[in-house]
């Protein structure tokens, strides 16, 4: 589904990514774990281009993605253009859920389909009803984002990134910017949508998340992959017991 | 001289006031089109990521802003720019623009700076190009915030196009002055003049007052919860 190959980029003379190599399977849900400022936040943003890489190869469904940062280390305006094709397969779920103040809830689904994608309205509310719908948030489609909570609208954000019908979707600590009392009815879904089969790549803090729901770990630190494999596995490795040695002090 | 009855003035110089007043609108408008169109370029460029254009952009809003309007308006009637004889309405027109552009330059810049990354991030994870981008979510953020500055540079604009009556425009402001030199009767004319020129300011309130609203609503509470949200990691 998703494969990368040497994958390195720099912030000025900072190596945030050291020759990173990932392949996501079909299906799979993979958890990405690891400190802050081990440049998780940086690899899953590359693989949909918000960040560029300064090299390395990605591929999603088997297509190659060619690239070139602007000064800035961002996409030029014009390879904006030409990738639309890339984040309309993958879709991204924020820590800060951005979802667009001015437009209701309804219309944050619709946004993806009706405009980047030139469905008709008609089609896609009925299906973005059924979304809301199959999160518990039906009565709040006429409201506007600020009218919810945090959970509400991460739920929301959820929804949008499906209303895509993408062939993967990022999560970037989807949980962080909870109350710890919102926390759970978010990562519920989350574990929902696991079971349907959907590809999900997932950076979080929610060890117990990590362990029950990922097929597959990913412990980054310094830029690197530090340890892969089966939750079971990984949550044995020294490194990985000294990082949640401090996670849960 | 006969001195007329109290309201003749008026009743008499109404269609040419009137007549003052639309010349007033018509380049008021048209020296806001242009403003706006040459203000985003310069906001733009102020924006940009090459040094020498953020400080052309930089130096043109240091120059038209530190300028009064009437030295321009000098300049562009009476010195015949580059080999150009100008009539008063374009002189007028050119003088006004490249003034209030820097106005608009820096009310755009503000707005555009202003817009939250993330929505724009949120645009692009769903497939947008640019043009969307900026049609979907750069435009309506960054209005609501430009609209009451830009409204009310708009408002100073259609005041201060009374000094192209210096230039011998015949805009609302010189039909005036043309009716009390032949009436003397200064109070009732400037007393006409004054009541156009506030009907029509206040139609850009009023405009500004829609726009606010249309586009205000719900937006405050979202801005505090990012606050308390926090930034992001
Ligand atoms: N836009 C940026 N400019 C400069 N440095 C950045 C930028 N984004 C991230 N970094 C740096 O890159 C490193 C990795 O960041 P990030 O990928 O966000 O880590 P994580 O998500 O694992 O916490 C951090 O040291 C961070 O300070
Ligand atoms: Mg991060």
């Amino acid at each position: 589904m998703i494969s990368i190959t040497g994958l390195t980029k720099s912030y000025g003379s900072r190596e945030v990514l050291k020759d990173v190599d990932l392949r996501i399977l079909p299906g799979e849900v993979v958890a990405i774990i690891g400190p802050s400022g081990a440049g998780k936040s940086t690899l899953l943003r590359c693989i949909n281009m918000l960040e560029v890489p300064d090299s390395g190869r990605i591929h999603v469904d088997g297509r190659q993605v060619f690239y070139t940062p602007n000064s800035r280390g961002k996409l030029g305006v014009l390879d904006q253009f030409r990738l639309t094709w890339l984040r309309r397969e993958i879709s991204m779920v924020f820590q800060q859920f951005n979802l667009w103040p001015h437009r209701t809830v309804l219309d944050n689904l619709l946004e993806g389909p009706v405009i980047s994608k030139r469905e008709k309205r008609a089609v896609a509310e009925p299906r973005a009803l059924e979304k809301l719908r199959s999160v518990g948030l039906e009565e709040k489609a006429d409201a506007y984002p600020a009218d919810l909570s945090g959970g509400q609208q991460q739920r929301v954000a959820i929804c949008r990134a499906l209303m895509m019908e993408p062939k993967a979707i990022l999560f970037d600590e989807p949980t962080s910017a909870l109350d710890p009392e919102l926390v759970n009815e978010v990562l519920d879904i989350m574990a929902k949508l696991a079971k349907t089969g959907m590809t999900m790549v997932i950076v979080t803090h929610e060890m117990k998340f990590a362990r029950e729901v990922a097929d597959r770990v990913i412990f980054m630190e310094h830029g690197g992959i530090v340890a892969e494999g089966p939750p079971d596995e990984v949550f044995q490795h020294p490194r990985l017991r000294v990082y949640a040695s401090h996670l849960s002090h | 001289m006969n001195i007329p009855e109290p309201g003749s003035v008026a009743a008499e110089y109404f269609p040419i006031f009137l007549n003052g007043a639309l010349t007033t609108l018509g380049i008021v408008a048209a020296a806001i089109v242009c403003a706006t169109v040459l203000g985003y370029v310069i906001a733009t460029l102020r924006l940009s990521r090459i040094r020498a254009l953020r400080i052309f952009a930089a130096a043109y809003v240091w120059f038209f802003r530190g300028l009064p309007l009437m030295l321009s308006l000098f300049f562009f009637y009476y010195t015949k720019p580059f080999g150009l004889t100008l009539d008063a309405f374009s002189a007028g027109l050119i003088a006004m623009s490249l003034n209030s552009a820097s106005f608009f330059s820096e009310i755009i810049r503000a707005g555009l700076k202003s817009v939250n990354t993330g929505h724009l991030e949120a645009a692009d994870s769903v497939g947008m190009n640019p043009l969307q981008k900026f049609l979907r979510v750069t435009g309506p953020e960054g209005i609501r915030l430009m609209t009451p500055p830009y409204i009310n540079n708009c408002i100073i604009m259609l005041k201060e196009s009374a000094q192209i009556s210096v230039i011998t425009v015949p805009d609302l402001m010189l039909q005036g002055q043309k009716a009390y030199n032949s009436t003397y009767n200064v109070m009732e004319t400037l007393g006409v003049v004054a009541a156009m020129y506030l009907a029509m300011t206040s139609l850009l309130m009023a405009l500004q007052i829609i726009i606010e609203k249309k586009t205000g609503r719900k937006m405050g509470t979202t801005k505090s919860l990012r606050e308390t949200v926090g930034s992001m990691a």
